[in-house]
C-alpha cells in the first residue's frame, strides 16, 4: 500500500501567518505568528511538503506574499506548493521560477484553461495541481461565488484533456467540522481515476492516515488540526472491586464473586491498553485504611498508567493516605453527599485532578435520585443539583454509575448521562450497564462522556479491553494507540552505575 | 560515585517517578540538597504543584542556581519542566530562565471555524505527540504521534527548542530540549510503556 503523504498548512497575510475563523482573519499566535519559524518547525516534525495559501493573494487576485514563500523555499529544505491568487501564465512562471516545487490553480483552470494547458506543457504535469472545492457533491472553484454546477466526475473529466495529473479536492462540508475528511468521496474519486495524484483537504488529521492510506490518497494536507486541534483521547477503564485484597464482582452489589488479584489483574490490564484503572475498596473491617494503602502501594509500584482508589472515603486523612501510598486520585461516594465539604477540603489540599466523585443515581418519578451505602439508601438529592455542587466545590471528574443499570449489561442510562453532561464543564466517566460494544460507543457519541467504565464484561472475557478500543477507534472516536510491539520487546534496561 | 538524582523539594509527590525508576531498575538517590544536586551525574526535576510556591522552595534552598549551574543531562516533568523557561502566568513567576518564553494558562474556547468547543482545564489525559527532532535521543524506539498522560492547565509555547508537539485546542509544548535540558509537559512515569521507553531514554544518555 502506498503512503499517504501529510502536507502541514500555512495561511499567509501580510507577510503573518494567520487563520480563518469563521470568516474573520486572526493572527495564529502559535510561534510568534513567523511563518518561517512555523516551516522550520514542521520541518523539524519530519515533513517533506508544505502547503502555502497566500489569503492576500487570493482577494486581490495577484501574489501578495512571494517574498516570504521567496524565504521559506530558501531556509528550509520543504518542498512548497502554493495557492492564492495564481490567475495568469506568470505568476506561475514566477512562483516556479522561485523555487516552488508545485502550484496551486483554482478559478483559472475554468476561466482559463488553455493557460494551465500551456504551462503544464512548459513546467511538466507534476508542478501544477488544479485545486477543486466540492460543496453538496458539486464543483465550485476557489475566488468563485457561484457553483459550477458540475459533479466532480465531469470536472475532473475536463481537467484531464488539458493534462491535469495532480488534484487537490477540499471537501467544504469536512472542512472546519471535527469529523474528518470525505473519505468516501476520495475513496470514489480515486477508483475513478487512479492515473490522478490525489490531494486530500478538509477536516484531515494525524488520526486520519490509516483511512485515506487505504484508500489511496497520495497526499493529505493538514491545516487546521495544527492550529485548533485536540487529540486528547476518550478513555476506557476498567473498575475492579475489592475485598479483603481480592477482586470481586457481582450484579446489582450483591451475590460477589471472586475474580483474581488486584496487582495481577492491573498488569493484565495495563499491558492490554486500558487507559486508567479504577480500583472500589468495599471492605469493611477496622483496618480498611492500611488495607487502602496497602494496595495502592503494590499497584502503583506494579503498572505506569494512572489510576483511581474509592470506596468509603470520609476523611481528607483517608484522601491522603491512598494519595500518598501512591493513587493518582480518589473516588468519593458516599461521603460526597454526608459531607459535601470533605471535597472542598480534598480539591484545595490535594488539586482537583486527584478528586474524583462517584455518584449511584436510581431514576425517580422525574430526574434521578442519589443512593448511598451500595445503593441501599436514597438520599432523596436530586442528581443533577448534587453534580452541580460538587463541580462547585472543586471536584475534578464525576463517575456515573446507575443502580437501576448496574450489572444488567443493557446499556449505560444514556439519558442520565446527557443530562450530567448539560450540567458538567469536568470530565464525565459513564459507569453501570456496558454489555455490548456498541454500549461503549453509545456513551461516548450519545451520552457526551470523556471516559467509559465497566467491570464484568472486561474480568469474565467477554471483550477485551483492545478489543473496545479497537471498536471505538473504527467508530472514528479518538483512543490513544497503544503500542503492543514495545512490551513484547520490553524496555531495554539502562547501565546500572558503576 | 555519581548518581543519578530525583529533585525532592518538599512540595511535590516524587513517588511516581521513583515507582518508574524502579520499574527500570535504575539506581537513584532523592535528594533536596543542592550540593548532592550539583554532584549527581543525572538530575530529574519531576514538578507537581504551583509554580510560584515551587520556585520559592527552590530560592530559599539555593536549588535554582544549582540547577541552572548543571551540565549533566536535566529532565524537568511537568511543573519541572515549566519552570525551566523565563517565566510562568501561573502566579506571575519569574522561571529558572533557562529556555525562552513565557509559559501560558490554556485558552479554553477551542475553535475549529464554526465549531466552538470549551476545553476542560485542567488537561487531564492522553494526549497525542508529534515529534518535532526525530534525533532527539529521548525518543528512541518511540513511535511518532504516541500518546502520552497530561495532566496540566499551563502550557508552554511552541519554541526554536520544541522537540515534540501536542495539541489542545492549540498547539504546544509536549518535550523540549536544549543542550542538557530536556523536559516533558507529560508524565512519562503515568505514560505507560512508550513512558517507561522514554525514562529508559533518559537513563541512557
Amino acid at each position: 500500500m502506498k503512503k499517504t503523504i501529510f502536507i502541514p498548512a500555512i495561511d499567509l497575510i501580510g507577510g503573518r501567518c494567520v487563520r480563518l475563523t469563521q470568516g474573520a482573519y486572526d493572527a495564529c499566535t502559535s510561534y510568534d505568528s513567523s511563518p518561517i519559524q512555523m516551516a522550520r518547525l514542521f520541518e523539524r516534525m519530519g515533513y517533506e511538503w508544505l502547503h502555502i495559501i497566500d489569503l492576500e493573494g487570493a482577494r486581490a487576485g495577484e501574489l501578495k506574499n512571494l517574498k516570504i514563500i521567496r524565504e521559506i523555499v530558501a531556509q528550509t529544505s520543504l518542498k512548497v506548493q502554493v495557492g492564492g491568487g495564481i490567475r495568469s501564465l506568470s505568476a506561475i512562471k514566477e512562483l516556479l521560477n522561485s523555487g516552488v516545487a508545485r502550484v496551486l490553480i483554482g478559478s483559472l483552470a475554468v476561466k482559463e484553461p488553455d493557460v494551465v494547458a500551456q504551462a503544464i506543457q512548459q513546467f511538466g504535469t507534476e508542478r501544477i495541481a488544479v485545486a477543486m472545492d466540492v460543496r453538496g457533491g458539486e464543483v465550485c472553484i476557489s475566488g468563485w461565488e457561484e457553483k459550477t454546477g458540475l459533479a466532480p466526475e465531469i470536472f475532473v473529466e475536463k481537467m484531464k484533456t488539458l493534462g491535469v495529473t495532480v488534484i487537490l479536492c477540499t471537501d467544504i462540508e469536512s472542512d472546519g467540522m471535527m469529523k474528518g475528511p470525505n473519505v468516501e468521496l476520495y475513496a470514489r474519486l480515486v477508483r475513478e481515476f487512479p492515473g490522478i495524484k490525489w490531494i486530500a483537504a478538509g477536516g484531515v488529521s494525524f488520526r486520519d492516515r490509516e483511512r485515506l492510506q487505504q484508500v489511496g490518497v497520495d497526499f493529505a494536507v493538514m491545516g487546521k488540526a495544527f492550529y485548533e486541534g485536540n487529540f486528547l483521547a476518550k478513555r476506557v477503564i476498567p473498575c475492579l472491586d475489592i475485598k479483603e485484597g481480592r477482586v470481586v464482582k457481582g450484579a446489582s452489589f450483591t451475590n460477589l464473586k471472586d475474580a483474581g488479584d488486584p496487582v495481577k489483574l492491573a498488569a493484565f490490564y495495563d499491558r492490554e491498553g486500558a487507559d486508567e484503572l479504577v480500583f472500589l475498596d468495599i471492605t469493611a473491617t477496622s483496618d480498611k485504611r492500611k488495607m487502602v494503602a496497602d494496595l495502592a502501594q503494590r499497584v502503583s509500584k506494579a503498572i505506569s498508567i494512572p489510576f483511581t482508589i474509592g470506596g468509603g472515603i470520609s476523611t481528607v486523612e483517608d484522601v491522603k493516605n491512598a494519595l500518598q501510598a501512591g493513587a493518582d486520585k480518589v473516588s468519593i461516594e458516599s461521603a460526597a453527599v454526608l459531607n459535601p465539604g470533605l471535597v472542598s477540603e480534598a480539591a484545595a489540599l490535594c488539586g482537583s485532578q486527584a478528586v474524583v466523585i462517584s455518584v449511584s443515581p436510581r431514576r425517580a418519578k422525574s430526574g434521578w435520585e442519589i443512593f448511598i451505602k451500595g445503593g441501599r439508601e436514597n438520599t432523596g438529592r436530586d442528581l443533577v443539583e448534587f453534580l452541580r455542587e460538587m463541580q462547585e466545590r472543586g471536584a475534578g471528574e464525576i463517575l456515573l454509575n446507575s443502580v437501576d443499570e448496574d450489572g444488567q449489561g443493557n446499556g449505560y442510562d444514556l439519558e442520565m448521562l446527557k443530562a450530567a453532561r448539560d450540567v458538567l464543564t469536568i470530565p464525565l466517566i459513564a459507569s453501570s450497564g456496558a454489555g455490548e460494544l456498541e454500549h461503549f460507543y453509545d456513551g461516548i457519541a450519545q451520552g457526551g462522556a470523556d471516559a467509559v467504565l465497566a467491570a464484568s464484561v472486561f474480568h469474565y472475557g467477554k471483550f477485551s479491553v483492545q478489543e473496545v478500543k479497537n471498536y471505538l477507534s473504527t467508530k472514528g472516536v479518538c483512543m490513544r494507540n497503544f503500542s503492543p510491539a514495545l512490551y513484547k520487546k520490553g524496555v531495554p534496561l539502562p547501565p546500572r552505575s558503576s | 560515585m555519581k548518581k543519578i538524582v530525583v529533585i525532592d523539594y518538599g512540595a511535590g509527590n516524587v513517588k511516581s517517578v521513583c515507582n518508574a525508576l524502579d520499574r527500570l531498575d535504575a539506581l537513584y538517590e532523592i535528594s533536596g540538597d543542592p550540593k548532592i544536586v550539583t554532584q549527581a551525574k543525572k538530575v530529574i526535576f519531576p514538578g507537581v504543584g504551583a509554580a510560584g510556591a515551587t520556585m520559592a522552595v527552590l530560592r530559599e534552598r539555593g536549588l535554582d542556581e544549582a540547577i541552572r549551574g548543571l551540565r549533566v543531562p536535566v529532565f524537568g516533568i511537568c511543573l519541572g519542566m515549566q519552570l525551566l523557561f523565563e517565566k510562568s502566568e501561573e502566579g506571575d513567576t519569574k522561571g529558572l530562565g533557562i529556555l525562552p518564553g513565557v509559559v501560558k494558562k490554556f485558552n479554553a474556547i477551542q475553535r475549529w471555524e464554526a465549531v466552538s468547543t470549551t476545553l476542560k482545564i485542567p488537561q487531564i489525559g492522553w494526549n497525542l505527540v508529534k515529534f518535532a527532532d526525530s534525533k532527539s535521543p529521548l525518543i528512541k524506539d518511540i513511535p511518532d504521534e504516541s500518546y502520552f498522560y497530561f495532566v496540566h492547565s499551563y502550557a508552554a509555547p511552541l519554541c526554536e527548542f520544541t522537540t515534540g508537539v501536542a495539541f489542545y485546542g492549540q498547539p504546544f509544548t509536549a518535550m523540549i530540549q536544549k543542550d542538557n535540558f530536556f523536559g516533558t509537559q507529560f508524565h512519562p512515569e503515568k505514560s505507560g510503556d512508550v513512558g517507561q521507553q522514554l525514562l529508559g531514554n533518559f537513563l541512557n544518555l
